[in-house]
């Protein structure tokens, strides 16, 4: 008896743990979006769904599916007053979300529910970790790496913290009970990791076929990465830069800034490219690419595939794969280039610790320098002359930099709206005085430059300037475009052209304290994910035994329940009244009245008030009471009509509302 | 009449000379609707024989009284053939078993073979002498009583006849208040005395056939078995619930929400039912019994190993 009213004490987490996923959905969209009244909208639209559900006493899948059903109605008004572009993938984002949340739901409640109804059904569990993984692959890996372990752990804590079975403290119960929480949590471990490991193997098809699925827009990231194009083309109006999507990770790194991704020689039609012949990295002597180069290591963690570039500063002099795969330097693209199908998650750069001026970088060849001296027939003679105009009197190129850099601040100011007009932007840019944004500031320098015969490439990359206590974090917002010059015994040489006032650091957005949170967590689950990933990578042959191994215990675990219990599935006659007994029971675990699987209700009741656990007033007792025999009539008489059912809801809505009293403390 | 009014009315009835006993009075009154008997067991002065005198009158029906004694033959019950001169013939003389109610007074204090004279009667609801067998009246109700505390010269009753009895019922003593009213009660008269029949034998036979027809719903007859064979796996009894004393308990259990006004049976009422049905008739082995632990916590304990539909 002791044991019962202990066990009936307990409350169930689970509404805190899905209340806790909620909340990183909405931490997940909130950094997406960045829109509250999305959130707002979201969170009404799941509390409708829940009270339709619960005031007509439908199926949890019913509510689930009003609430697809509702969203979906939103999302088409929605539509309908602001067609913007990226609709789709909003669109795709929030059906994410609603997934997400199902998913999670579908597990806790799966987990939580008793094991010898019907509704426990190990299958249940797998496919919403199927849901919640998928829909998680078919947008952001950002996302990814935030969702996919907190709805793990959430699943597992539900489970580890499961509503205790009513059971007599009989020794062999106890033992079942833990068996069987065991098999669960090991169970929960492997369909958590081997699910995720095969999402990881198959990424790349379930992406697609998300992708397909949900948006006609093509891949998801040229919208996340609004700032700076990765074509290379010159854009009107690239927004405001409100990306905080992370990039990169630098550790311990103060070198220079400047975080290059692309270079390209060729300027054409208004354009710089083509995008994939100047895939190129730094030219570097082959023999430092080794992990033997001198200097300081800068180990660099990536978040976003930016095509398979490898993001590192100018004076990289070495590189080496976290995972000790070999690095070959491919003449063709100029960098460096492993034999893996991924690019590395986690490198190491080494940094050549002297200046730049010391740094023995082989000469470009002729026809390299050739193409970093062009200048388009279609920049127009204007453009040489302001160019010379600007750098008389000198023939250093460094002091040609600095001059063209002088000329370009003083009549050009910094904006990120630029419409550009017909002809060749960059001469419209230079000739007219217009304000415009890096990528024209970059593109008019290296023209310029090229005018006074300053051999230059454009450059495109990240600006890292949000340093923290022992690393620098780059952010889609950091995007930025410049200069890199050759200056003959010294070697390239980045000019930055864009006035200090358009440098991204001047004009980001402050990164929110959601956000900071959404990186520490991201951080503590990538580890996980690369260990897993290389797991994955290495034996996709016991991950797929491991999985089929979990489907037969699970289904191994739920036969033995049905067996040991001696569970019966017979009850049909109680179907109609299912959704009012689950209530009431809801209700009597809240108010601690227990719900012990030995006692009847009435018996329950009894005993909660005899041991001091439930007051209500005499009135509010007789309405229990009848709600009681009516039941009974309604369960083991003949008493099954539709007034019936109707009364013992009007009935149990007045019960619900019994006001809590404090227990008189004896 | 309907029976629930029938069945108040016999409670009522009894009420007036047994105070505040209402449930032991309820149990009875089931055990009489269900068409078993009843096995009064407690110490002496607590009004057991005045309740079977109770329950004979309130049914306008025939009352024998047995006082059970060492030396009672069973000829002495069932009646006996004795040789008439004038007729020239063996002539059956009916015993005092030949009744609707029947009070056997301290019947452990009887020899078995006395005792086991009423085993044909209260499960067949007949005798048979010489060869002849001769139908009881209908209803026909055997209330025992015996002595719990003084086993001096008893001999405990056969398991065989306590499993025949449906029910076992003890009333206590009473608390103050019912003690001071009994006491101003039996002031100026016997109360007994002025009890008057309610109901008909045939108004009960009635209410009897009614109790056959109560719901039970298939929950609640698999919550009845999954009770008594928790009693069979329970280590601790020597003798578990034997099928007859599940067939008690079910019809216990219809009579009893008959009497509560109901047409079904519910699983409270198994559960109010199960120590006074089943307690009596299950035996626990000597280690156990001195261990402390008696029937009814045996039972209780069964009680709480079974999940109870709801």
């Amino acid at each position: 008896m002791i044991g019962n009213s202990v066990q009936s004490r307990m409350r169930t987490p689970a509404p805190v743990l899905v209340s806790g996923m909620i909340v990183v959905s909405f931490g997940s969209l909130y950094a997406v979006q960045g829109s509250p009244i999305s959130i707002l909208l979201l969170a009404a639209i799941i509390l409708a769904g829940h009270m339709a559900a619960r005031q007509n006493q439908v199926d949890f899948n019913v509510a689930v599916g009003l609430r697809v059903v509702l969203w979906t109605i939103v999302l088409i008004i929605n539509n309908f007053q602001d067609p913007s572009v990226a609709v789709s993938a909003i669109l795709a984002r929030q059906f994410l979300s609603l997934s997400l949340l199902s998913g999670g739901e579908l597990a806790v409640r799966a987990w939580t529910t008793r094991q010898d109804t019907p509704s426990y059904v190990a299958v249940t569990i797998m496919l919403a970790g199927f849901v919640e993984v998928a829909s998680c692959h078919t947008t952001d890996p950002n996302i990814v790496s935030v969702t996919v372990p907190a709805f793990f752990a959430c699943m597992i804590g539900s489970l580890v913290f499961r509503t205790p079975t009513a059971t007599p403290n009989t020794a062999t119960n106890r033992k079942f009970h833990y068996v069987i929480a065991g098999t669960s949590f090991t169970l929960a471990l492997l369909i958590g990791f081997g699910t995720y490991h095969a999402m990881v193997v198959y990424a790349g098809p379930i992406t697609e076929l998300g992708q397909k699925l949900l948006s006609e827009q093509g891949p998801l990231s040229s919208i996340a990465s609004v700032g700076v194009a990765t074509d290379g083309q010159l854009h009107d109006a690239p927004g405001p830069p409100t990306n905080l999507t992370r990039i990169l990770k630098l550790e311990d790194y103060d070198g220079d800034p400047h975080i290059r991704t692309l270079s390209f020689t060729r300027y054409h039609e208004g354009g710089w490219g083509p995008a994939a012949a100047a895939r190129t990295f730094v030219p570097m002597d082959r023999r430092s690419m080794h992990s033997r180069a001198q200097g300081s290591v800068v180990s660099v963690t990536r978040f976003a595939d930016d095509d398979g570039v490898l993001p590192m500063p100018l004076d990289t002099a070495g590189f080496r794969p976290a995972d000790g795969s070999s690095v070959e330097w491919s003449p063709e693209t100029g960098g460096p280039i492993t034999d893996q199908a991924q690019t590395p998650e986690q490198y190491s750069i080494i940094i050549n610790k002297s200046t730049q001026n010391n740094v023995i970088y082989p000469d470009p060849s002729a026809n390299e320098l050739y193409q970093c001296l062009q200048v388009p027939a279609d920049v127009s003679h204007a453009v040489h002359v302001l160019s010379q105009e600007a750098c008389a009197g000198t023939v250093d190129p460094l002091e040609k930099c600095h001059r063209v850099k002088r000329f370009l601040s003083r009549n050009n100011t910094y904006s990120l709206n630029y419409i550009r007009g017909a002809g060749d932007p960059v001469t419209g840019f230079i000739t007219s005085h217009g304000a415009a944004h890096c990528e024209y500031f970059a593109a008019a320098a290296a023209i310029m430059l090229r005018c006074v015969r300053v051999p230059t490439r454009y450059v495109i990359g990240y600006y890292a300037h949000e340093r923290a206590e022992h690393y620098t974090v780059v952010r889609g917002q950091d995007a930025h475009a410049w200069v890199e010059a050759w200056i003959p015994s010294t070697g390239w040489v980045v000019v930055d052209a864009t006035p200090p006032d358009g440098r991204p650091d001047q004009t980001a957005q402050r990164v929110s304290a959601l956000r900071q949170i959404q990186d520490k967590l991201e951080d503590a689950f990538l580890y996980v994910r690369l260990a897993l990933h290389d797991l994955a990578k290495r034996h996709p042959v016991l991950i797929s035994i491991v999985l089929l191994g979990a489907m037969v215990i699970a289904l191994f675990r739920q036969q033995l329940v049905i067996h040991v219990r001696g569970i019966q599935s017979r009850r049909s006659p109680r179907e109609p009244l299912q959704p009012v007994a689950d209530r009431f029971e809801k209700w009597a675990r809240r108010k601690g009245i227990g719900s012990a699987r030995h006692l009847t209700w009435r018996d329950q009741f009894i005993m909660a008030e005899a041991e001091g656990r439930f007051h209500c007033s005499s009135d509010e007792r007789d309405v229990i009471a009848s709600f009681l025999s009516l039941y009974d009539e309604a369960r083991y008489g003949d008493k099954r009509d539709d007034a019936t059912y109707s009364a013992l809801k009007s009935m149990l809505t007045k019960i619900e509302g019994i006001a809590p009293r404090n227990p008189a403390r004896r | 009449m309907n029976p629930s009014e029938c069945t108040s009315s016999i409670e009522k009835n009894i009420s007036l000379v047994i105070r505040g006993k209402a449930n032991a009075v309820k149990l009875v009154v089931a055990a009489v609707v269900s068409g078993g008997h009843v096995l009064l067991e407690d110490v002496p002065g607590t009004g057991k024989t005045t309740l079977a005198k109770a329950l004979a009158l309130s049914i306008l029906g025939d009352f024998r009284r047995v006082q059970c004694t060492p030396d009672l033959m069973p000829a002495d019950i069932t009646g006996s053939n004795y040789y008439r001169p004038q007729d020239g013939a063996f002539v059956f003389h009916e015993g005092p078993i030949f009744t609707n109610v029947m009070l056997a007074d301290e019947i452990n204090r009887t020899s078995p073979r006395t005792q086991s004279a009423l085993l044909e009667a209260m499960s067949e609801s007949q005798v048979t002498n010489d060869g002849v067998r001769r139908a009881l009246p209908n209803p026909f109700i055997v209330i025992a009583t015996q002595n719990s505390t003084d086993f001096h010269g008893t001999y405990p009753l056969p398991e065989a006849q306590l499993d025949r009895f449906a029910v076992q019922v003890s009333l206590g003593y009473p608390t103050m208040d019912e003690e001071r009213a009994i006491l101003s009660e039996h002031a100026s008269c016997e109360p007994i005395e002025g009890l008057r029949g309610v109901v008909t034998c045939d108004e009960v036979v009635q209410v009897q056939s009614e109790a056959r027809n109560v719901k039970i719903d298939e929950s609640v007859s698999d919550y009845l078995l999954k009770l008594v064979h928790a009693t069979r796996k329970d280590q601790r009894l020597r003798l578990p619930v034997s099928p007859r004393g599940t067939l008690a308990l079910y019809r216990m259990s219809q009579a009893w929400a008959l009497i509560q006004g109901r047409n079904f049976v519910t699983p409270d009422d198994i559960r109010m039912l199960a120590v006074p049905v089943l307690a009596h008739r299950v035996v626990i082995d000597a280690k156990t019994k001195y261990g402390g632990v008696n029937a009814s916590s045996c039972i209780s304990e069964a009680l709480n190993s079974v999940d109870v539909p709801k």
